[in-house]
């Protein structure tokens, strides 16, 4: 058994009712799959991964991270071009209040509006080479 | 509140909820006279003098501000809960148990007219019904402040920008359909996209009618790209003026017109974002910006969002009860 299918029956025992899910998420954080970094928003998380609902899923990828199965980034969005992103935190609490705008050259004040959640699977994790 | 005085509330209301020609339309639909150029005369030359004539009740009233001021200018969440459950839950007598309760007994007789409540306030308790109840309506009044900024100033070398926040009236509604669909219809706010806050709070007023955690998001990913991928198909019912399509490594392909009226459909640049979705199988269609075009089951263009939380549904500007279930109908159907 490597440290990887350890990591997700530790996921399945604290979701016994969500194990389908908890299957889903582990066939998408197959390391074997990429080379890079894929990501994914945890609106795209619960479209794939199908759990009960969408607290149960922020439950999950709370976990999910914490065994390091995923690595939760906190982006800044550029307020020019929404979908680009110019600044990447751990936490929404390091955000501060101005930022440079790479995307157009200019310093921003950020709003909670530009601020989105990702969810990211690193290919050189702990698990994909036990 | 006295009748004469509810229905001067109602007139007002009507009047910031909607426009002339949806009062005018609603008159005529009655066979009364419904000219009038101007929100005074359609007040007085025409409301009042129904109502005095009593060809117009204050019910009537009722379910003209229901209808304008319910659907539309939204941001739409959508839920699934179990179907026995639900007919559990709309079911009258419970439903009047919890009313007595928290002292709200009289909304089974008539809806409350409240302008600007000082809290957040269920105004009105009502069922959809065809030979049984098909749903349970529970629409909500509350006042907040709208930021509205005026201008700049430079002081002792600091730079201020001022606002002021003006109080507005906004309406939110929670509909059950009896087979567990749920819609949570909030009323949308001129200065964020972030509605959790609102959707909590929300959710607090009506968790003894409706216990929220028992529901779950529906995921309108799928309409999202059906919509975008038979965009031919679905030419006579809808026009993109956005799209963006995300692969798994987070890059973007996003295009739009450079016209808020033009067709981003049939366009080159459309066809740029099909390229990512072709070479890519798990690349998904993210953001959409389009409209339901006028059609025989539409009266008019609707505006539709979906690019906010997995089941929201952002609808800008308002529009008729008719039109918005034509155009909610349609995308569940497309995300099945």
């Amino acid at each position: 058994m490597n440290m990887c299918s350890t990591k997700f029956d530790s996921l399945i025992a604290e979701f016994p009712y969500e194990a389908d899910a908890v299957s889903r998420l582990a066939n998408l954080v197959d390391v074997e799959k990429s080379t890079h970094i894929r990501e994914y928003t945890p609106a795209r998380m619960y479209h794939l991964i199908q759990p009960s609902n969408f607290r149960v899923l922020i439950q999950m990828l709370t976990s999910a991270t914490e065994l390091g199965l995923l690595k939760k980034v906190v982006r800044v969005m550029s307020p020019t071009s929404k979908l680009a992103g110019i600044a990447e935190f751990d936490s929404a609490l390091e955000i501060p209040l101005t930022l440079f705008d790479v995307r157009t050259g200019l310093d921003v004040e950020v709003t909670t509006d530009q601020i989105r959640l990702i969810y990211q699977i690193l290919p050189d994790r702990e698990c994909s080479h036990a | 509140m006295s009748d004469k005085a509810k229905q001067e509330s109602l007139i007002n209301l009507i009047e910031s909820a909607t426009s002339l020609d949806v009062v005018k339309e609603f008159l005529r639909s009655k066979n009364l006279s419904h000219t009038a150029g101007s929100w005074q005369e359609m007040r007085e030359a025409r409301l009042q003098r129904h109502l005095n004539d009593d060809k117009l009740t204050t019910i009537d009233l009722l379910k003209l501000l229901t209808g304008a001021e319910e659907c539309g200018a939204q941001h739409v969440f959508l839920y699934q809960g179990d179907k026995k459950r639900a007919g559990e839950l709309i079911d009258r007598a419970r439903v009047g148990e919890i009313l007595k309760n928290r002292d709200l007994e009289r909304l089974l007789r008539e809806a409350d007219v409240e302008t600007m409540p000082e809290v957040p306030t269920i105004v009105d308790v009502r069922w959809e019904t065809a030979g049984v109840d098909s749903s349970l309506i529970i629409k909500e009044v509350e006042a907040r402040n709208k930021r509205v900024f005026l201008g700049t100033e430079t002081k002792d070398n600091r730079f201020y920008k001022i606002y002021t926040d003006e109080p507005v009236r906004a309406v939110n509604v929670a509909k059950l359909h009896r087979d567990g669909f749920l819609e949570i219809r909030l009323q949308a706010r001129n200065n964020t996209t972030k509605y959790d806050t609102d959707l909590s709070r929300f959710h607090r007023q009506i968790e003894s009618f409706i216990p929220w955690t028992e529901f779950a998001e529906i995921s309108l990913d799928t309409a999202k790209d059906t919509m975008w991928i038979k965009r031919e198909e679905l030419s006579d019912l809808l026009r993109y003026t956005d799209a963006s399509v995300c692969d798994q490594d987070g890059n973007v392909v996003h295009a739009y017109t450079g016209s808020p009226k033009n067709n981003l459909s049939q366009s080159n640049a459309g066809k740029c974002v099909d390229l990512l979705m072709k070479e890519d199988a798990k690349a998904y269609c993210s953001d959409s910006n389009l409209w339901f075009k006028k059609t025989d089951g539409l009266s008019s263009d609707v505006h539709v969002l979906l690019n906010g939380e997995t089941n929201e549904i952002a609808l800008p500007a308002k529009c008729s009860a008719a039109d918005y279930e034509y155009v909610l109908n349609k995308i569940r159907f497309l995300n099945r």
